[in-house]
């Protein structure tokens, strides 16, 4: 809904949209119908009972919900949060359409920038991440991106989470595959942001969790989203089905199917805590029919992203998408290509946290490289998503009239005055004259990124945590030998 | 066209419906269960195989040919038992402990089953003991893990080594696969094979079975 009050300039600006209204509504009902009809698999007793206890029907593990229950609670859920940086500053408006990309999470291997070669995901790799989506204005907020396998991968989280805040001062997402590990994180958190108090009243922290496809809520995953609706703590819920293997082939039976397993995180996060911030989205894949594979570069799954932010914007419920990512297994053409279409569909449709920026090879590897790139993707796609300003002094009438015909811009202190803001700069464009780009070594983009990714490395500065915070986090990990 | 011949065409084109009153005629014609598998059903699969190898077909094509196979081959097995004709392969096969993912070994026991081999798919989150078990109920020849997290592969050794202890470690092999694992795992943890995808893993339990 648009929220422009009375008597104020409105300026528009650039969104699309996949879905008519009329397209959510039946998308919306027929969600509904296959919550109330065929129901959903809970594998928790604890949160059957809640389910229970706010009118579905349960028989054995399947929860039936009734369409007002699903109501109230999407009525219910919060239309934004503010998710501060780790020291309580520089809030990320999460709702709406404003976009804010990241990584993702645990990745097996790593492409190395400084071999070209692909080899397994270190520790050193998400604290390298950090720094450089630290760095980088428009990557603005931090996930681990990879497993770390130089650890005892059980407890590879704990890890993630400790290169994290000790690379990064943005927000961030974390996840966890155990209860244990949720808890413990949430532990460390509240150090880093001053006691507990403060991350509640600031959080820096969105949870991550995933339902099965279809349909089905596995147990940890309900178990941590009870805990961090508990906490206050925001929780992305969102399931990675692919369409013609876990959902149907259609895209409008995928969004069907989706929305009701996003659904489900809605009610059950707001009958444990109603108005803790709740995330809904995806990764809304398709299988690649000929290699069996999770398609991340895939057009419908940018198509049916859009068209699920378009039903979250209907329901003012804030999201997670997917973009920035690529089935190639080198930072080439075709990654440029994915990364730039889905950052773009991302932002015109209003996605909230978009991660996976970093994702290649089918979520199977991460790049330092993938992100630089994204991050100039991402200052193009916003200079279009704020779209063109009109109002007297923009449309330079009186410019217009005193250059007249054949006079000319370059010394007038109109363009002075506007030509930063106005014009788009590149940073890793190139738009060298050709002698002066032979000159300067006739470098590629893949060249001018990896640069930029060394030069981060060497000169980013992070202060480091307070001594009270590290004090905690050296505990936590002494429990993780 | 003979019925046979009809029926070969049912399974390439993925009639599961029909497959089954095909093969109850073929068989009250008088051809034996072991005709109607080596006539109709494994040349249709081989054309389909092979085709899928080509990427003239894709993957629902290739699992609904396998499911029409699979609704004759529900008819034929115990008559085939009856005359002594064991399956080419007794399967089993399973996600490790703690692993959800299940959509690719699935697609495994799909194939498997379409390639002629008896498979009985134990799900997701099976444990060492109920491969085990599971091996011995359906005196198994093979076994298949399948893993897609770091977290959750480290249960294979677990599982072979209970395979051994339970005395079956010569009577099965063992063939693993999904996303963090690969050959290099396979021989460290003296599994008999890996494979990278549906496809390879048919490839693979015909030569083990070969020997
Ligand atoms: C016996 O012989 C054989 C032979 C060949 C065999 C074989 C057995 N088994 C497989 N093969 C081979 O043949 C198949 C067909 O060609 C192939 O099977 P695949 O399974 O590879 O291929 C399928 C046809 C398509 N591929 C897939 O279905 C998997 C795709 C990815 C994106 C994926 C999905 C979809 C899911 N996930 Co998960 N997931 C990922 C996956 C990334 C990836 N590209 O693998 C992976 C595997 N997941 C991961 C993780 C970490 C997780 N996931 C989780 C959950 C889920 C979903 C539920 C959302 C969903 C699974 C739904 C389901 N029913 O299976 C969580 C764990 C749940 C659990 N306890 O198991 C969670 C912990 C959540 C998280 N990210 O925090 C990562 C593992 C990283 C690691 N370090 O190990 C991951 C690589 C993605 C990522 N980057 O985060 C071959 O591998």
């Amino acid at each position: 809904m648009r929220t422009d009050r009375a008597n104020t300039a409105v300026q528009s600006t650039l969104r699309f949209k996949i879905l008519s209204e009329d397209q959510i509504k039946q998308i919306h009902s027929s969600s509904l119908e296959v919550l109330a009809s065929v129901g959903v698999f809970i594998d928790s007793s604890e949160v059957l009972e809640i389910l229970e206890n706010a009118g579905c029907s349960v028989n054995g593990k399947i929860a039936k919900f009734p369409a007002g229950l699903v109501e109230w609670a999407i009525n219910r859920a919060p239309s934004r949060f503010f998710l501060y940086d780790q020291k309580g500053e520089n809030p990320l408006n999460v709702g709406g359409y404003n976009t804010y990309f990241g990584m993702g999470p645990t990745l097996l291997y790593m492409l190395d920038h400084k071999t070209g070669e692909r080899r397994k995901f270190l520790k050193k790799d998400t604290a390298n991440a950090a720094r450089i989506a630290d760095a980088l204005p428009n990557i603005e907020w931090v996930m681990g991106l990879g497993t770390i396998s130089d650890v005892n991968s059980e407890h590879s989280e704990i890890h993630e989470f400790d290169a994290m805040v000790r690379n990064t001062n943005k927000p961030l997402v974390v996840w966890s595959e155990s209860v244990r590990g949720t808890k413990d994180i949430i532990k460390m958190a509240r150090a880093v942001a001053g006691g507990k108090d403060k991350l509640r009243e600031k959080p820096f922290m969105v949870s991550y969790s995933e339902p099965i496809s279809p349909l089905v809520q596995n147990k940890v995953a309900l178990e941590k989203l009870l805990i961090t609706s508990d906490n206050n703590i925001p929780t992305i819920h969102t399931p990675i089905p692919q369409g013609g293997a876990s959902a149907p082939a259609t895209l409008a039976g995928e969004l069907v199917s989706i929305n009701a397993e996003n659904l489900v995180g809605v009610v059950v996060s707001q009958l444990r805590n109603p108005g803790t911030p709740i995330v809904i989205g995806g990764v809304i894949g398709t299988m690649d029919m000929i290699e069996a594979q999770l398609a991340y570069g895939a057009p419908e799954m940018q198509m049916m992203l859009a068209a699920y932010m378009d039903i979250a914007h209907y329901y003012e419920i804030p999201t997670w998408g997917t973009g920035g990512c690529t089935d190639s297994k080198i930072v080439d053409q075709q990654a440029a290509m994915e990364a730039a279409q889905s950052v773009l569909y991302s932002s015109l449709s209003g996605a909230n946290l978009v991660h996976d920026p970093g994702y290649m090879a089918s979520g199977m590897q991460g790049s330092l490289e993938m992100l630089v790139m994204v991050n100039e993707i991402a200052r193009m796609a916003k200079f279009v998503t704020n779209g063109i300003n009109v109002n007297k002094d923009s449309m330079a009438i009186d410019i217009i009239n005193k250059v007249g015909p054949g006079g000319e811009y370059l010394t007038k202190k109109h363009t002075l005055k506007h030509f930063r803001d106005q014009l788009w700069e590149p940073e890793l464009m190139d738009r060298l004259p050709r002698d002066k780009w032979k000159e300067s070594g006739s470098k590629t983009m893949g060249d001018r990124i990896i640069e930029k990714v060394e030069h981060i490395l060497e000169t980013h500065k992070i202060e480091p945590l307070p001594k009270s915070a590290e004090k905690v986090i050296e505990e936590v990990l002494s429990e993780y030998k | 066209m003979s019925l046979l011949e009809d029926l070969k065409d049912a399974v390439i084109e993925m009639e599961d419906e029909k497959t089954p009153e095909l093969t109850q005629k073929a068989l009250d014609e008088g051809n034996t269960p072991e005709a109607i598998l080596k006539k109709a059903l494994v040349p249709a699969m081989d054309f389909v195989g092979d085709q899928f190898e080509k990427g003239k077909r894709y993957v629902p094509e290739m699992v609904l040919s396998a499911q029409a196979m699979k609704a004759a081959m529900k008819l034929l097995r115990p008559l085939l038992a009856e005359s002594g004709i064991e399956p080419k392969g007794i399967v089993v096969i399973g996600t490790v402990e703690g692993d959800l993912h299940d959509i690719g070994q699935n697609l495994v026991a799909m194939m498997l089953e379409g390639a002629g081999f008896e498979v009985y798919n134990s799900g997701t989150e099976t444990t060492a003991d109920e491969f085990v078990k599971a091996i011995k109920e359906h005196n198994a020849n093979i076994v298949g893990l399948s893993a897609l997290i770091t977290t959750t592969m480290t249960h294979m050794p677990e599982v072979i080594e209970r395979i051994e202890d339970a005395g079956l470690r010569d009577k099965v092999k063992v063939i693993i696969g999904g996303a963090p694992v690969d050959q290099d795992y396979s021989d460290e943890i003296k599994a008999d094979g890996y494979a990278s995808d549906a496809g390879s893993a048919v490839k693979l339990a015909n030569k083990l079975i070969e020997g």
